[in-house]
């Protein structure tokens, strides 16, 4: 039971994390407009976020150090520092998009704008950080995250064959400069920093060590490929309502509509639903990362576990995080296309938040008999390549299409 | 007794007795009493070896490679004693 | 041991395995014969800040000097023989409290966090 309970942590994550409007943002937006041609980005981000997330769990759990930790002993004060300012400014604004997200989402089922709703959201999310049990937030959001399955079974009751989705490359109207944009979202959209900021600061926070090795490879292979499958769910349906219309969906609404074309007003609730216990959960994972960066950077007292008052550096840097996300929502900046941002941003600042990782894993004065074999190490480097690539690619692409505009 | 700081030292240029510039001072070596033994001199301006300078580092490959290649070329190590420190807060030399 | 590698920006955690901050510097002291011997550790932005060097290590050396209290207190400094294990972390040998108080973390507890219900539970 106890075992049962502790991959709620990988499933919280793998739904927040893999699932967070960014990934609804990009897989509606690219089932749309592509079909499935993108199907491949996503197996690509799963198995790299599995294998990213595998190292730092147990490099976390082996040496008792949180990733940013590592980030600064392996980079040195200087580059570290640009890498926390980089990787501050994606966690933030992406704070932000989920903010947004959950306002979002309450507009959908409320019909009161979603600027309305913010700052309370923003409140609310405070207060659950600041006074609610962790293992509560974990099964609350994990599970509430799973009405997305929804859109697995729309999938089936829309009975459209996959096969008809496919192409290779991009559909008339489209051209290969949006097809490589919308794969770098995707795939970032898989790898997000955060995620692996909040699973190896949980990992330190609860303790673990070598004989937790298990539960954080349950929670990795059975969280992200879940979280992975919902996202692969949520790009079917979407190329199956949206591409022979020959629409695009730049709306949260629009991104629920299959559901609700499947189930009514039943599928549609069940989708607003999804979407805001991922929306929620993936903020509460940005504003804690927030704190986790700066504090593991600086050495301070961090944590979930500890009194405020014992962590008082660590809970203003939360604070601060949420009110800039807040203001940046105030800019009226839409929330749909600031993710897109988010994601683009966070594919470049992916590869010094990596690369670290995959170093400590190999250090066997850290490691011992726990140090990557041969099969971490070939995948590992492998991704190493893929994440510098995409990070290299992501502002050309960006340029050139105008934000995947075409 | 003077006091100073390791960030003092690391960073700083070493020169031969020649005035020819040796590289920049990378990392100290202690001993177990705390004394500095020696300083490590890298060429280059990449001071941080991800820790492949030791021998519990290994792979990935690639990496390793990338790494060790910079330290074989680049590094030496210097006892402290053939260091002269200048008065001037100068470049350290090799007396 | 390596001074670059083993000590500079490792956690510091006191016995109980309770983060103290990160080994932003470490001092030296010079004998008459020219050897020179580690004897502490200095943590916080103070000394991190004049680390970095440049514009951004100034403002961040300059702000947190002002924060400790009272202001243009030197660096936090933590004796090494204080020092009781060095591994993936520097380990000290007392209980945290016996240390002094990182200057922010007091103020933003007193004035900031401290004020919030509910501060001190678990």
């Amino acid at each position: 039971m106890k075992r049962l309970l502790s991959i709620a942590l990988g499933i919280l994550t793998a739904i927040g994390g893999f699932v967070d409007i960014g990934d609804i943002v990009a897989n509606a937006e690219a089932g749309a407009r592509f079909g499935i041609a993108h199907a491949w980005v996503l197996l690509v981000g799963v198995v790299g976020i599995c294998a990213y997330a595998e190292m730092s769990g147990r490099v976390s759990a082996v040496s008792g150090r949180p990733v940013f930790d590592l980030v600064r002993e392996r980079l040195g004060p200087r580059v570290a520092l640009a890498n926390l300012g980089g990787s501050l400014l994606v966690t933030v604004l992406t704070l932000g998009a989920e903010i947004g997200g959950v306002g979002l989402a309450l507009q959908l089922a409320t019909s009161v704008s979603y600027l309305l709703w913010v700052p309370l959201v923003a409140f609310v999310l405070w207060v659950v950080l600041w006074r609610a049990k962790f293992t509560v937030l974990e099964n609350v959001f994990g599970l509430t995250g799973l009405a997305l399955v929804v859109f697995v079974i729309a999938f089936f009751r829309l009975g459209v064959s996959p096969a008809e989705l496919w192409h290779p490359g991009p559909p008339p109207g489209e051209d290969w400069g949006t097809y490589w944009f919308f794969a770098v979202a995707l795939f970032a959209s898989a790898l997000t920093p955060y995620e692996v900021f909040f699973f190896s600061s949980g990992a330190v926070e609860e303790r673990w060590s070598r004989k937790d090795l298990l539960t954080s490879r349950v929670n990795v292979f059975v969280g992200f490929p879940l979280g992975g499958l919902l996202a692969f769910a949520l790009m079917l349906t979407s190329a199956a309502v949206f591409q022979p219309l020959g629409a695009s969906v730049d709306t949260l609404s629009q991104a629920a509509m299959p559901a609700a074309i499947a189930f009514g007003k039943i599928g549609m609730a069940v989708a607003i639903l999804g979407f805001f216990a991922a929306t929620f959960g993936a903020a509460m994972e940005t504003a804690l990362s927030t704190g986790y960066t700066v504090a593991q950077y600086l050495g301070w007292n961090w944590g979930k576990l500890r009194r405020p008052r014992e962590a008082a550096r660590f809970h203003t840097v939360v604070i601060i995080g949420i009110l800039v996300g807040v203001a940046v929502l105030f800019t009226t900046i839409d929330p749909i296309q600031l993710t897109e941002y988010t994601l683009l941003f966070s594919a470049v600042a992916l590869p010094l938040t990596y690369l670290p990782i995959l170093v400590v894993a190999n250090d066997r004065g850290y490691l011992g008999d726990r140090a990557n074999g041969r099969f971490a190490n070939v995948l590992g480097v492998t991704y190493l390549i893929v994440v510098v690539l995409a990070a290299v690619a992501a502002v050309p692409l960006m340029i050139i299409t105008r934000m995947g505009g075409g | 007794m003077p006091r100073g700081r390791a960030s003092d030292l690391l960073g700083r240029t070493v020169a031969d007795t020649g005035g020819e510039p040796l590289g920049r001072i990378a990392d100290l070596v202690v001993d177990d009493r705390n004394r500095i033994t020696a300083v490590m001199v890298v060429r280059g301006r990449w001071g941080r070896l991800l820790g492949y300078e030791r021998d519990e580092m290994r792979g990935p490959w690639l990496l390793e490679q990338l790494a060790r290649r910079a330290w074989r070329r680049n590094a030496v190590e210097i006892p402290w004693e053939r260091l002269r420190r200048d008065e001037s807060g100068a470049p350290l030399e090799v007396g | 041991m390596l001074i670059g590698f083993d000590l500079l920006d490792r956690q510091i955690v006191d016995r109980d395995a309770e983060p103290v901050g990160k080994v932003d510097d470490v001092e030296l002291e010079y004998d008459e014969r020219g050897d020179a011997y580690v004897t502490g550790l200095l943590a916080g932005q103070q000394a991190l800040g004049e680390r970095i060097g440049g514009r951004l290590g100034r403002w961040i050396s300059a702000v947190a000097r002002r924060m400790s209290e009272p202001p243009d207190q030197p660096p936090i400094r933590i004796g090494y023989d204080l020092v009781a294990e060095v591994t993936s972390a520097v380990s000290l040998s007392v209980a945290r409290e016996l240390l002094p108080d990182p200057p922010l973390e007091g103020w933003l507890a007193t004035h900031l966090i401290g004020r919030i219900p509910g501060a001190g539970d678990a």
